[in-house]
């Protein structure tokens, strides 16, 4: 069973990733007082060390390449795949864009449609490889929904329901605030 | 009654891997998969360095950090880190392999190995400057110290020269739960003395291990003509 069919919506928040520091300075390549987001379909996936990208092409057409702070193996022994974000996933992507002008930037948080809408969405959440810690929802999250079946450490699905609980205690902080389902 | 089961575990370790354990009870047990630990430096990164108390930092080592671009970061070709760089790395799976003369430390990130020679007391003569160096090891109590020189010149996160050497200090804890790192750097052209960076800790992780690394130049992405050149070539 892929994510595709267990999921109507995803909500993916890789928090390990809004890390500071990778194998280069992240200062040196983003602008980390800066977060841009972007809307559009995962169109490539390069899972790679010492990070791995997704390209986001947005519905206009533009080509984005979104960077994961953690290396490859350090996601892949967290049970991430390629199947984890399937290629013509939607997502709502967000994060600490590059210096300059290119459409680069590094993800601390994916929102994923899937190919339909429906009650259910996943939340992903903290593989916590840099070891700073979990946003204060994520203990909620866990309590609210049920591990998902992706084989992803971490994961947890939650429902229609659930999402409008997390709003209403923690506002729009999470990525289940990003866009209406 | 622990000792003795200690010991056995010792042995039948050697006996599986074929690798001569350490014997000497007074020797602490460090071996294993760790969560590792990061060294924070009190310098301040590349061109934000600045000098302090803590950090003893010259002239000419801020005029290294300053060399210290996102286009000649080394990580992008793959290239691993040098060890001043290391210690200040963010936590990532590293194991120690402890056998009666060196101690083994295995790196996930960029699959990098050292080795602290405990039957030796300094470098063979001719011995090049690496990324990681040459060290040497020995045991102070219940305290693994491991001095390392021949290191390369290193202009990122904390800028070292070639005449680098460099202090570690493996302890465990109280209880036993973690294990702590002390470094103290001593680089005579880019600091007027000695500093050393924050303790870090080290967690053991015995369900982790070190998985392989390989690594993909990355270079195409951030300075190639276009991103999906990047994503195209690899």
């Amino acid at each position: 069973m892929t994510l595709k069919h267990l999921l109507p919506v995803t909500f993916t928040s890789l928090l390990v990733f809004s890390s500071t520091q990778a194998h280069h300075s992240a200062a040196a390549f983003f602008d980390l007082d800066a977060t841009i987001s972007v809307e559009g379909t995962i169109t490539a996936a390069k899972l790679l060390n010492p990070h791995s990208y997704y390209r986001v092409t947005t519905y206009d057409g533009v080509d984005w390449a979104w960077e994961s702070a953690g290396t490859w193996t350090a996601l892949a022994k967290a049970g991430w795949s390629e199947e984890a974000l399937p290629i013509g996933t939607r997502v709502l992507i967000s994060g600490t864009p590059a210096h300059g002008d290119k459409p680069i930037a590094r993800f601390t948080s994916i929102a994923a449609y899937g190919p339909t809408t429906d009650s259910n969405m996943m939340i992903l959440v903290g593989l916590d490889v840099f070891g700073r810690g979990r946003p204060d929802w994520f203990e909620r999250v866990r309590q609210l929904g049920v591990p998902c079946e992706n084989g992803v450490a971490d994961c947890t699905q939650v429902s229609k329901e659930a999402r409008q609980t997390l709003q209403d205690e923690f506002g729009s902080i999470g990525v289940w605030s990003a866009f209406e389902p | 009654m622990a000792g003795k089961l200690h010991l056995l575990a010792f042995c039948v370790g050697s006996v599986i891997t074929g690798i001569p354990l350490v014997v000497d009870a007074q020797v602490p047990d460090i071996s294993g998969v760790y969560r590792s630990g990061r060294a924070n430096t009190p310098c301040g990164r590349d061109a934000n360095m600045r000098s302090s108390p803590d950090c003893p930092v010259n002239e000419l080592g801020l005029q290294m950090a300053a060399t210290a671009t996102a286009e000649n970061d080394p990580g992008l070709e793959c290239i691993a880190d040098g060890l001043s760089r290391q210690f200040t790395r963010l936590p990532r799976p590293m194991e120690i392999i402890q056998t009666d003369d060196k101690v083994i430390f295995h790196y996930e990130y960029f699959d990098v190995w050292r080795v602290a020679h405990l039957d030796r007391d300094t470098a063979p003569p001719q011995t090049p400057h690496t990324l990681t160096g040459f060290s040497v090891g020995r045991w102070e109590g219940d305290t693994l110290v491991v001095d390392t020189s021949h290191l390369l010149e290193n202009a990122h996160t904390i800028p070292t020269s070639d005449q680098t050497t460099t202090v570690e200090r493996y302890r465990w804890n109280a209880d036993r739960s973690f294990l702590l790192l002390d470094v103290e750097i001593t680089d005579p052209a880019y600091y007027d003395a000695p500093f050393r960076l924050g303790t870090a800790e080290f967690v053991p992780n015995p369900d982790d291990y070190i998985a392989q690394f390989v690594c993909t130049k990355q270079t195409d992405l951030f300075y190639g003509d276009d991103i999906n050149s990047f994503f195209d070539d690899n």
